[in-house]
């Protein structure tokens, strides 16, 4: 049975809708990525799953997270969920670490209100956890403010922050993308090690194809609100069937093989307010046929075991 | 091959003693493009900003054209300035947002004295054109564009003037993936049509490669390693060149060997003695702390700026 199950997933800003037909499902202990650009609808997924939509915000389908339907929980319940058995990181540590309390304080907070520790016990296991995830000297850095650290420790306790109550599903929104690529290597290691050592799953929200080959088994690629992709991620790059999926992957530099122009995609992605009415990627793919305009294609499974929502997969995979 | 645009031992000091760049010598003959690659806080962006004078350099010497230009008066600078253009990383910052696309674009040109009004205003369609952009978005406001197009206006408002020598800096750092391919694509085609001087600098090691047949790595506010292309990419022989490629994620390629390197960047106002990579090197010993090494030639085109250059032993990997 799995952790995590998101069926017919729907986000709406009033009469907008920015993200429908969404379903997926995490295993416990897994990794899974969800990747797209700019208004595909991956941060709106993770909010609808903690229930931190922004104002204005609706979402509708269901969202099964161990026995519980987060959708029907009421606010109450909800919170206590959030930081004990769920627990999110974003991207940027500075904007979600409150700057006038030290990180130990931080740390504290959550073991005292979640876990009823009293407060010489919530330090020490504040201490505890930022050595877990590798903070070196935790035993100073635990009296420091954010300010006093550098960008790549303020996420490590950020990290920690969120593990504080040993969450069965960790959400990390981005959560390398404000880092210089070694310090981003390092976090992901962080990842993949307390994944294995705590065997807690991670939903992994990136733009960054390179950071979800790194650490994620399974990938769903979005597009403009709706799913393009999703399968293992070994077939996912290996033998992308997906236009986009293909497109995007060949549009990236690389660090090797030939240079000259890259194959890049025209146009723009389209807003929400001008979703086309059949598949969105149609104007923008090599493929299209008056028949991709008609409706949202259904997904179905391609060669290479993924599913894909195209009508001509079998044509251009 | 003269040099259009030349740097000995440049530097900047902020307040603080913040040596964002420091004893920097690099070249860019005409037409060439360099690529400068490096993480946040290495003087990167303060040394391109320093090669066109938008930020005036306290120590060495800047020549442009053959011409010492590091205390050049303004005025003589500012004649200058049509020989050189720049775009920023956020081109949602970079453009005024009262103006017109027409009215950016040809407001460089308006400063430098370039034409009359009716010869400015029929070059506007002219430079869209260049960029992929139509003749009617010359009425529009910045607003009304996506990033990419943001981007390009931009560029188009830095070949204005048609500039010898274009700075970029980041300039796809903000765009989607999508979107950073087709701003990639029409940098290169330009350089390539205009016969543009370029440096190219970015964080992204591959969009770098791709752009940039030399390429310079910058850490503390140094070069420590510049090479052809090819060469710095497969052959890479600074410790924190190795570290940087090492350290990229590359969707579905194999996951590389990680050069995890210790510690954090020290303060650029308080580099370690002798070299500044010393603190976080797996290669380091007591004379990488005494003395600070010179970029020397390696490899034909090849500069590396350490004691002990070399690809880096795998039992070297493991050390604590």
């Amino acid at each position: 049975m799995s952790l995590l199950s998101v069926r017919d997933l729907a986000v709406s800003f009033g009469g907008t809708r920015v993200l429908e037909d969404m379903s997926f499902d995490i295993a416990e202990g897994e990794v899974l990525g969800v990747v797209g650009e700019s208004g595909s609808g991956k941060s709106m997924t993770a909010l609808a799953i903690m229930g931190l939509l922004p104002m204005g915000g609706s979402a509708a389908g269901r969202i099964r997270f161990e026995d519980r339907d987060l959708l029907a929980l009421p606010e109450r319940e909800m919170q206590r969920l959030r930081g004990e058995r769920l627990a999110m990181i974003f991207q940027e540590p500075m904007a979600s670490l409150n700057p006038v309390f030290t990180v130990g304080e931080q740390i504290a907070e959550v073991l005292r209100r979640h876990r009823g520790m009293d407060r010489r016990s919530a330090h020490r296991e504040a201490i505890s956890l930022l050595k877990l995830v590798e903070i070196a000297a935790a035993e100073r850095r635990v009296d420091e403010y954010p300010h006093q650290l550098s960008g790549g420790m303020r996420q490590r306790a950020m990290i920690a922050i969120a593990l504080a109550c040993r969450p069965k599903l960790l959400i990390a929104d981005e959560p390398t993308t404000a880092l210089d690529a070694t310090v981003q290597a390092g976090i992901l290691d962080l990842l993949r090690g307390l994944r294995r050592e705590l065997g807690m799953a991670v939903l992994l929200i990136t733009h960054d194809l390179g950071v979800v080959s790194d650490i994620c088994e399974r990938v769903v690629v979005m597009y403009a609100g709706r799913v393009a992709e999703t399968g293992a991620a070994d077939a996912i790059f290996a033998r992308p069937s997906h236009p986009y999926t293909q497109a995007l992957l060949a549009a990236i530099p690389r660090l090797d093989g030939p240079i000259g122009a890259l194959p890049a995609i025209g146009g723009v992605v389209p807003a929400p307010a001008d979703f086309p009415q059949g598949c969105r990627f149609a104007p923008r793919c090599p493929h299209a046929l008056p028949a991709c305009e008609v409706g949202p294609p259904a997904l179905r499974t391609t060669v290479s075991g993924t599913d894909a929502a195209c009508i001509r997969v079998q044509e251009v995979a | 091959m003269t040099a259009l645009v030349q740097a000995a031992a440049l530097g900047k000091t902020f307040a603080g003693g913040v040596r964002a760049v420091d004893g920097v010598d690099l070249a860019i003959a005409q037409g060439e493009t360099l690529g400068l690659v490096g993480e946040s806080g290495c003087g990167k962006s303060t040394l391109a900003r320093v090669l066109i004078r938008l930020i005036e350099p306290d120590a060495g010497a800047l020549t442009f054209r053959d011409r010492d230009i590091t205390h050049l008066p303004d005025r003589a600078m500012r004649a200058l300035r049509r020989d050189m253009g720049i775009v920023f990383q956020d081109p949602f910052g970079s453009l005024n947002p009262r103006m017109t696309v027409g009215q950016l674009i040809a407001e460089p040109m308006w400063i430098h004295g370039i034409g009359d009004r009716a010869a400015r205003r029929a070059r506007v369609p002219e430079l869209l054109g260049l960029v992929g952009l139509l003749p009617e978005h010359a009425s529009r406001y910045p607003h009304e564009f996506s990033g990419g197009q943001r981007q390009r206006i931009a560029i188009a408002r830095a070949l204005a003037t048609e500039p010898a020598f274009l700075v970029c800096d980041e300039p796809t750092s903000a765009l989607d993936v999508s979107i950073q391919a087709q701003v990639l694509n029409l940098l290169r085609d330009l350089q390539e049509r205009l016969g543009l001087a370029c440096l190219f600098v970015s964080h992204n090691l591959a969009a770098v490669r791709h752009m940039a047949p030399r390429v310079a790595v910058m850490y503390l506010g140094r070069i420590v390693e510049e090479a052809a292309r090819d060469r710095l990419f497969a052959a890479p022989q600074h410790p924190y060149t190795q570290a940087l490629l090492s350290a990229a994620s590359e969707p579905g390629s194999e996951r590389r060997t990680r050069i995890v390197l210790k510690g954090e960047v020290p303060s650029p106002a308080n580099p370690p003695s002798g070299c500044r990579f010393r603190t976080r090197c797996p290669r380091a010993v007591s004379r990488c702390a005494e003395e600070e090494p010179q970029l020397a030639e390696v490899a034909p085109g090849q500069r590396v700026a350490c004691h002990f250059p070399g690809a880096l032993r795998p039992e070297e990997l493991s050390a604590p």
